[in-house]
Parts: structure tokens; sequence; C-alpha cells
């Protein structure tokens, strides 16, 4: 006789799966914080993560130095004309003193703030969902880690905030995420307003400042820095004004941005553990 | 005793090979966009496994994958929790009762499997209003280049059931 398909242990497994989606949605949405079951999985995958993921760095470096030689000398090249042109500013750095020093305190980061201190991380993972831009960091409350602390680059460049995180590894949703607000001012003229990822329909993702007033006057390539909140201390680059338009209702205006920090070559991030909040 | 043994061999293998393929996915591929779209290889572990697992089995492997899925940070969790079992119900069905345990058929699976999680989260995201209708193009991209790794996972799970058989 042929097996049927409706079972009694095919029916029982299809409850079972519905009563965990229930509950684990459930349990997921209401808790506070990273459940157990999210931080028993999240530590099992952790080292295998590590483990890959510094294979996976090896290996992408010796690709580069066998097939990217080439490019890299142009990038070097480039690079070096870069420096010089640099140490022509830095030769005319009296006359670009108020620049200089704005760019200082957004740039000088350890220096110019003390009072911040930083947890350095690797990436071990990346969230493999389209619609979503967050990464896993191979660190967790084991370093003094806990969910809402700001990530930053080395040129402390905002990436994103702590949204999850565990015993050995931390999940960091990027600035790109549409879950992530993050209230800015824009550097050179104080306007403020708050940024949020975009999703377009091409699988692009943008940053949009949003609730800019109507007679806002910004120019392209201004910085786009946090305020500060009880998650992130202000002052922290976070991307550069490429288009300003009034949005849908008409009564305010938006602006999109670039990121200043590429999230693609991301390798190493810092985790702002301690800032004190002027 | 023996075949006891077979088994716990089997599904311990079974357990790693898909912990591989989450690594892969979530590490290896993770940050790199192909086409604008990321590669989505877990329903094609899934559907490959429970061809040769059978109806039952295959529904149960779902669950256990979708909820650990969903526990590591998958995007769309609980949709996992309920589409893997059922994907691994119908496929292994499907083997037992249908198609030949062959490349060909553990093609169709696949895509059959990838064609469910993929339009059902895509529309999940939508309903969440995350994402737009337009991005439905992105569908079958992503669809198109999960399916590179379908060989291969269909001949690791063969291997493994071989192994505990």
């Amino acid at each position: 006789m042929k097996k049927k398909f409706w079972s009694a242990r095919l029916k029982t497994i299809l409850i079972v799966a519905l009563v965990v989606a229930i509950l684990l949605g459930v349990t997921v949405a209401i808790a506070s914080g990273t459940t157990f079951g999210e931080n028993l999985a999240g530590t099992i995958l952790s080292p295998f993560r590590a483990g890959v993921a510094a294979i996976d760095r090896q290996a992408e470096r010796y690709y580069n130095y066998l097939f990217s030689y080439e490019s890299l000398q142009a990038e070097n090249a480039e690079l070096q004309k870069q420096i010089l042109d640099m140490q022509e500013d830095v030769r005319t750095a009296e006359e670009y003193q108020r620049e200089n020093e704005r760019l200082r305190t957004l740039l000088g980061l350890a220096e110019e703030h003390e009072d911040y201190k930083f947890v350095s991380a690797y990436i071990i993972s990346w969230e493999s969902s389209n619609y979503t831009s967050a990464f896993t960091i191979g660190k967790g409350t084991n370093s003094g880690l806990t969910e809402g602390m700001c990530a930053v680059t080395e040129n402390g460049q905002v990436v994103g905030l702590i949204t999850d995180v565990g015993l050995n590894w931390a999940t960091v949703t990027t600035l790109m995420d549409s879950s992530l607000e993050i209230s800015v001012s824009i550097a050179s003229s104080g306007y403020t307003g708050v940024v949020q990822g975009t999703y377009l329909p091409d699988n692009t993702s943008v940053l949009r400042m949003n609730y800019l007033p109507t007679s806002a006057v910004v120019k392209n390539n201004d910085q786009v820095v946090t305020t500060g909140s009880t998650l992130y201390p202000r002052g922290l680059l976070l991307g550069y004004i490429t288009n300003v338009s009034l949005d849908e209702t008409g009564v305010a205006k938006y602006a999109t941005l670039t990121p200043s920090c590429d999230l693609d070559a991301l390798e190493q991030i810092f985790i702002i553990t301690e800032y004190a909040n002027k | 005793m023996r075949q006891t043994y077979k088994n716990i061999l089997m599904w311990a293998l079974y357990a790693a090979l898909f912990l591989l393929v989450i690594v892969l996915q979530t590490v290896v591929f993770g940050h790199a966009r192909f086409f604008g779209v990321k590669l989505s290889l877990v329903p094609v572990c899934i559907a490959c496994i429970a061809m040769h697992t059978g109806s039952e089995n295959g529904a149960l492997f779902g669950l256990i994958a979708g909820a650990f899925w969903m526990l590591a940070g998958a995007d769309g969790g609980v949709l996992y929790i309920l589409l893997l079992p059922v994907c691994g119900a119908v496929v292994g069905y499907l083997c037992d009762r249908y198609l030949n345990r062959t490349l060909l058929s553990a093609f169709l699976m696949c895509l059959m499997t990838l064609c469910v999680m993929q339009l059902a989260l895509f529309a999940f995201r939508v309903f969440l209003g995350t994402t737009s209708f337009a991005g439905i193009l992105s569908v079958p991209v992503q669809i198109g280049l999960s399916m590179i790794a379908w060989p291969f996972l269909y001949l690791a799970a063969r291997i493994v059931r071989k192994a505990g058989a």
C-alpha cells in the first residue's frame, strides 16, 4: 500500500511547527534584549563563523595579491598623489584653520575625545537577506558590549548600532537598514533631521535625511553628523549630502546622503562603550 | 545496534552540512551581492536533505533547521519555521512516490522550494512595507543564482544518506 501524505506523524510535526513559530515569534517580539534561544544559537555559530571569516579574509588577501596586483599598484599611485595633495593642504593650514579645526573635531576622534572608550572587533558574518543590512561581530557581553552601543570606523565614521548581543557575538545593524533612525545635523548649517536607510526597488539602498525645513539651504557634499543621544555621542560623521528635494507631503525637505564609510569594505570596527554625553 | 549508530551518524552529518551552509551563506557570501542580490542556500540544503530522508523526517529536519536558522538571526525567521517543514514534507513525499532520486529531480525540488521560500519572504517584506512590489524582479535572479549550489548540496546529501544506509 502506498504511503499517504497526511500521516498522523506529519500532521503532528506541522502542528508543532505552527506552535513553535507562534511561540518564538511572540517571544522574540516581546522580549527585551536577546532571548536564551538566540543567545544559544549565536554562541554555537560564533566560533565557526569566526574561524571561516579568518580563512575568508586570508583567502581574499592572497587573491588580491595574486590577481589584483596591477589594480593595487594603480591604487597605490592614486594614494600617493592624495598624500601629496594633503601635504600641500597642510602647508596652507593657517589659511584653512577654521575648516581644519572642524575636520579635526570629526576625524581626530581619539585625541579630541579622551572620554571615548573603544572595543575593537572583527566582522565575522553578514546578514544574508536582501532587505536588511546588518553583520555579526566576534565580541559580546564578555567584552562589555551591550545593546544600543554605537559602532564606528577607525576614523570615527558611524557604521551602526548594536541591536542584539550574546556572550561572544553581537549583531550590528548598519545605518543603511530601514529599521534604524539616527538624529543628525548638517555640520555647516546646523539644520537637524533624522537619517534612515531606504531600500530601492533595484535592491540598492540610500540614506535619507528627513524632516528638513523647506527653507533649509543645503549644499551638496555638506557633512552630516550625529546630534548625540543616550546611544551615541554627538559629532560623529555619518555621511555627505548628494541631493535635496521636497518630500511626499510637500511641507518638508529631505536630503539623500552617501555614507561616509564604505560598508562593503569593512573588516574591523570599533564600538564606543563609554563616552561623556556633553 | 549498528543501524542505530549509522542513523545517528547520518543525522549528525546532515546537521553538520546544514551548519556549513549557514556559515557559508552568512560569512563567505554574506556581504557579497551578485547582480544586486544575495544567495539563499538554506532552502536548497533542506530540499536536498528532504529528498533522501522522506516526508516525515524531512519535515522534522525542516522544523529544527528553521527554528535554529531563525534563532541565528535569519530575516523573516518565523516564515522559515513554518515553510521549511512544509517544503521538506512535500519534497520528501514527491521523491518517495513519484520521482527517482536523481540530479534532475533534485533540480526541480530545489527550484520549487526556493520559489516558495523566496516568494513568501518577498510577500512578507512587501506586507511589512520594507520593500516595494517593483522589487519582485530580484526574486528570480536570487533563485537562479542560489540554484548554483544545487548539484553540490545534492551530492553531499546523497553521500551522507549512503553513510547512514
